[in-house]
């Protein structure tokens, strides 16, 4: 059984126009990578497998359980979201943000303080959160999603939308490596991004979306993220190499 | 100092302010200040005290929680047409008595009309606020200043249809006034839901907290958004809906106080509330001892005069200083 499934699921917003077509996929612990080109339906699908956006046919499972049946506090137990952009409307410190994500379960100050201490900002915890960066702010999301899954990373599931879209390098490289212990600790974590050389370095699976929000492919990291099958999902051509660091892959002229 | 000690000393030193509020309101009269002996004049002063405070905390919940749920600073029951609202329920309600007896009950008008209405005036503002499910903040503020003004002005007609003796009262009382001819039954009724609508959205705080997040992240978190919006609305209706039918509709109230604690002790929404409340029934007594020392030929003033006056402004200010966002200090690039 694993960790978190969509079987079949259409849904979309305007009716007669899915967005997403009959898309059926299964999430175990590792990272799994979610590509397609824009409006393919990603942030869509993330949204659906976190049950906020209805799904028209077909259903979501957590755990073999339907997620509309699991109640809400529950459900954020086992299962956490990192929006691309994170918004917050009250004017909070940072230690008070990253409380927010321990509304299901007993408040901890040590959970926090080790977020904080992880994504390397434990000397901002009284800051206003709003008087940070984007990319500050978007680090402080990821610790509020630690300090909601701490002790509970085996079998949770944590939804993340282009996490690193507004960081440095560095930081980015650092958010990975804590995304990869969470799914060392038994998470599965499912990630939509378009830098496909972030996404074959970190990835143990992907799933591609089509344009017209059919799936185009699911699989181990390495035999999807390859330029043959790459051009037919973007209509780019990819170069791959292996660098220093890694493998990389590099667009080059579209493709008719 | 520590984000508790702040809550406390907030808290403390608001409860001191009411009282000294509720001193300052009993030896506030026409004559100026000074202890009143007559029996008569003590009670009708504790009746005005607690009516004020009363409507003061359950304007200022009612604006915490909405500004909270909406995630709009600017959000008030003034603002969005919930006073106003309840203000045209009560004037319909009467009209149709009116038309139905031919007499008119002026000096009581009916509570559920004002609840009707100001429920009515936010669902129209909710709904036509909402872009593609969205609220747009700044629609949201559009809308409401429109739904209070459409609201007044059929408020107006119809009175304008009431014979004089009613436009006579209603025009006193649509202005916002802490009536001495109240029942105490009455105050009794809106004083009981204000703590018992103030206990609940204090229990709401940490769902409200977390609310603040966007509506996916919410979710995700664990907090029932729909009921929760479900629940502040409810709240929010009735305690405008009550306030509106024993003081008129009062403006600003309901923002300036939630603003007020914002700054004094931090945005956590248990603390924001209590001291909203606290605030709130403060204000009202001091801006109604305020009318009471203010002696003009035509009478007192109503005290919803006083608050628009003072409250305009400062909602020019907060609109041109915060520019639409729930955030003092969006600063940016740290």
């Amino acid at each position: 059984m694993s960790v978190l499934a969509c079987d079949a699921i259409t849904t979309g917003y305007a009716r007669n126009k899915p967005v997403l077509r009959d898309i059926s996929l299964a999430f175990d612990p590792g990272i799994t990578v979610v590509i397609g080109p824009n409006g393919a339906g990603k942030s869509t699908l993330l949204r659906a497998l976190l049950g906020t956006h209805p799904v028209w046919s077909g259903s979501v499972l957590l755990q073999g359980q339907p997620l509309h049946s699991v109640p809400p506090r529950r459900r954020a137990l086992r299962m956490a979201y990192l929006a691309q952009r994170s918004t917050v409307s009250s004017n909070f410190s940072v230690r008070e943000v990253i409380a927010l994500g321990q509304y299901a379960s007993q408040p901890s100050s040590r959970a926090i303080d080790d977020a904080l201490e992880r994504i390397g900002m434990a000397d901002h915890a009284e800051r206003p959160y709003h008087a940070l960066s984007v990319g500050q702010q978007q680090r402080i999301a990821l610790a509020r999603v630690l300090a909601q899954l701490a002790g509970k990373e085996d079998g949770a599931v944590l939804l993340a939308d282009e996490p690193v879209a507004a960081m440095d390098p560095a930081h980015a490289s650092r958010c990975f490596a804590l995304l990869r212990a969470l799914a060392e600790r038994g998470a599965a974590v499912v990630i939509v991004l378009h830098d496909l050389t972030q996404a074959i370095r970190i990835a143990d699976r992907a799933a591609a979306l089509s344009p017209d929000g059919t799936l185009a492919g699911a699989g181990p990291a390495t035999e999807l993220l390859e330029p043959e099958q790459l051009r037919e999902i973007f209509g780019v051509a990819f170069d791959a190499a292996i660098l220093r660091h890694g493998p990389a892959l590099i667009p080059g002229e579209a493709v008719e | 100092m520590t984000a508790r000690r702040r809550t406390i000393a907030t808290l403390v030193g608001l409860a001191l302010v009411l009282v000294g509020a509720v001193v300052f309101r009993l030896h506030a009269g026409p004559g100026g200040l000074g202890r009143a002996t007559d029996p008569f004049i003590i009670e009708l002063r504790w009746l005005m005290v607690c009516s004020a405070a009363a409507v003061g905390a359950a304007l200022a919940v009612s604006g915490a929680l909405l500004q909270a749920i909406l995630r709009n600073p600017l959000a008030s029951p003034f603002i969005l047409g919930l006073t106003s609202g309840a203000g045209l329920g009560i004037v319909l309600a009467t009209y149709a008595g009116y038309l139905a007896t031919g007499a008119i009950v002026a000096m009581q008008p009916p509570v559920w009309a004002a609840v009707v209405g100001a429920f009515a005036a936010l669902g129209l503002v909710f709904v036509l606020s909402q872009r593609r499910g969205l609220i747009d903040p700044v629609h949201l503020v559009l809308v409401g200043v429109i739904v209070s003004v459409i609201c007044g002005a059929a408020t107006t007609f119809i009175q304008f249809l009431l014979p004089d003796r009613g436009m006579a009262v209603y025009t006193r009382w649509v202005m916002g006034t802490i009536s001495e001819n109240t029942p105490w039954s009455r105050v009794a009724l809106v004083g009981f839901v204000t703590i018992a609508g103030t206990g609940i959205a204090v229990l709401l705080g940490r769902a409200l907290d977390s609310a603040s997040l966007n509506d996916d992240e919410a979710a995700s978190v664990g907090v029932r958004l729909g009921l929760l919006r479900l629940v502040c609305f409810g709240l929010a209706g009735v305690l405008t809906g009550l306030t509106v039918s024993i003081a008129g509709p009062i403006g600003f109230v309901g923002l300036i106080c939630p603003h007020l604690v914002r700054i004094l002790a931090g945005a956590r929404h248990a603390t924001l509330i209590l001291g909203s409340a606290l605030a709130g029934a403060a204000l009202l007594i001091i801006a109604d001892a305020g009318v009471a020392l203010i002696r003009l030929p035509a009478g007192r003033m109503p005290v919803g005069v006083l608050t628009a006056l003072v409250g305009g402004p400062l909602f020019i200010f907060l609109l041109r200083r915060r520019g639409f966002s729930m955030n003092a200090g969006r600063g940016g690039g740290a």
